[in-house]
């Protein structure tokens, strides 16, 4: 049924990287997307993508869910990789027809920038499938609560984005309802063209958009009512607490990157000697 | 001990005509003063637009009086320095079941209340088990709101108001969306509520057959409180409720016609039961 839709795409299955702490994952994604763009040379790759299979290895989510995230950027990935490969100055591969335009290095750039890509959004795919969005609001709610000191309104904005994911179901159910009460009454979504059918839409939107705002006022109504008053004094149903997973987590963070440094200095090395 | 003190309340509101302006004013409650006992069983009813909605919210200082004043307890609804005391000691439950849940799982819904008043971690998760149990949804705490029927989201709306440890709960027309059977679980947790923990029950409603069950009914139309007494007392007043747009329920009716014809029943019947006693008590008096 349309009301059992999930929102992201979380994966439920029990595995240690799913029960890390939601900053934990925020921050180790970062670290990862930094690491891939400081590491250098075939070693630092290799490391990469061995944390990265150590991880979804540890992750038990299927391998085929996380290439999903992937078809999404064929595109741009075929994009980035020709120009990388005819734009770059260099030596040309051959001196026949259009290979005369391709480099050797442009070659090579084109293969890291893919891997790049690809390591990059594996890696950030990770962290959604393993993370409820609730867990990940929480997370962002604490983990950039240092913000608040800067007027930032790190906790309405949390609420905000669970609220949200609380009603995204709803709406859409009562975008069903009104869409058949429309059609029962002789509006077509259907047929014509574009232009048609978005004009189609106002009439659907419009009794939407109303709904929605009733809804929130009954909502902050309700919200009142439970004494709701910002994040001052409040407390937690479920605090985030770091437990010894967690800080072994970044332990292993930790050692990945400098690992990543010192095969960076050693690859540099290795070329300039 | 009062629980809730009404003196002669009023309420305004504002009427606006095409252009946004003030083009007049309509009351929508007229020198309302009513006492209410601790640990009663109070059902309001009245037709649309009779001021029972407004009445509520003004026990919860969501509306402030435009004259006379509120008491919950000994705090005044004004003042703004007990706020959250009022809000804590008369908890509210609203018609639309889905609007007024917050959380996205069950559990987490009922914490909401508990979270804003700044209780410990350890203590809300004592009361959240509490409470669900308590409205008998607690196999469902980790089950997302989505997949409750509409019932279950009501009961779920209550436990989340119990978890504050009210002492009076007000429920705005809670059954109005639901099926009749959903109507029943809430009515049945609401008395469950009211005779097992004490809790003063405000009960909003337009169904007759809720009432019967009060302790007592107040009847309002037209922002006025019109009537004040026990069911009985207000169903055997059958021709001056039609007067306000209400029902009595079937049976009382069916008494109630069948005395205008001669046969001699009490009056303000009110169960299906009393009705059947009534009618063989009748027969044997015939014999």
């Amino acid at each position: 049924m349309i009301k059992d839709i999930t929102i992201g795409q979380y994966y439920a299955v029990d595995s240690p990287i799913h029960r890390l702490d939601p900053r934990v994952k925020l921050v180790g994604t970062v670290l990862f997307i930094v690491s891939l763009f400081v590491a250098e040379g075939v070693f630092g790759y290799l490391a990469a993508a061995g944390a990265l299979a150590f991880v979804i290895h540890m992750s038990r989510v299927p391998f085929r869910f996380m290439t999903r995230g992937l078809k999404s950027i064929l595109i741009i990935m075929l994009i980035s990789v020709s120009f990388n490969i005819f734009f770059t100055e260099g030596t040309p591969v051959a001196d026949v027809l259009i290979l005369r335009s391709m480099t050797w290095e442009g070659l090579e750039k084109a293969v890291y920038m893919a891997i790049r890509l690809i390591m990059l959004i594996l890696g950030s795919t990770i962290m959604t499938l393993t993370t409820t969005p609730n867990a990940l609001t929480d997370g962002l709610e604490k983990g950039l609560g240092f913000l608040k000191k800067l007027h930032v309104p790190v906790h309405e904005l949390a609420m905000m984005m669970s609220i949200a994911l609380r009603f995204i179901p709803i709406l859409i159910e009562e975008t069903d309802k009104i869409m058949k009460a429309q059609t029962a009454r002789g509006a077509d979504f259907e047929s014509g063209g574009i232009i048609r059918r978005i004009k189609a839409m106002v009439p659907l939107l419009i009794p939407l958009f109303i709904s929605a705002f009733r809804r929130a006022a009954d909502l902050a109504l309700a919200m009142e009512a439970r004494c709701y008053h910002g994040d001052a004094n409040r407390t937690k149903m479920k605090p985030l607490r770091y437990e010894h997973c967690d800080r072994g987590a970044y332990g292993c963070m930790a050692a990945y990157l400098v690992l990543i440094l010192i095969l960076k200095f050693v690859w540099k090395g290795w070329i300039a000697g | 001990m009062k629980m809730i003190r009404l003196f002669h309340l009023m309420h305004k509101f504002e009427e606006y005509n095409e252009e946004g302006n003030v083009s007049g004013e309509s009351t929508a409650l007229d020198d309302v003063s009513v006492e209410i006992e601790k640990g009663s069983f109070v059902a309001v009813l009245g037709h649309n637009g009779s001021g029972k909605s407004t009445m509520a919210k003004h026990l919860n200082s969501l509306l402030l009086p435009d004259g006379g004043t509120v008491f919950i307890k000994e705090y005044d609804t004004r003042d703004e320095a007990h706020l959250w005391d009022i809000r804590q000691t008369a908890g509210m439950v609203f018609q639309n079941p889905d609007n007024q849940i917050i959380a996205n799982v069950v559990e987490e819904d009922v914490a909401f209340g508990p979270e804003n008043m700044g209780v410990p971690s350890q203590e809300i998760w004592k009361r959240v088990d509490e409470s669900l149990k308590k409205v008998g949804m607690a196999a469902y705490r980790t089950k997302s709101p989505n997949q409750l029927s509409g019932g279950q989201k009501q009961r779920v709306a209550i436990a989340g108001v119990m978890a504050m440890k009210p002492e009076i709960i007000i429920l705005d027309e809670p059954t109005a969306m639901l099926d009749p059977v959903g109507r029943m679980e809430v009515i049945r947790t609401i008395h469950e509520l009211n005779r097992l923990e004490g809790i003063t029950v405000i009960l909003i409603t337009h169904y007759m057959e809720e009432v019967v069950d009060a302790d007592r009914v107040l009847v309002m139309d037209g922002g006025k409180l019109m009537m004040d007494g026990t069911p009985k007392e207000i169903f055997s007043r059958a021709q001056e409720l039609k007067k306000y747009r209400l029902d009595v329920p079937q049976v009382t009716e069916l008494a109630w016609e069948l005395k205008q014809e001669g046969i001699e029943l009490p009056d303000g019947i009110l169960t299906i039961e009393e009705f059947a006693d009534a009618l063989c008590a009748y027969r044997d008096a015939l014999k």
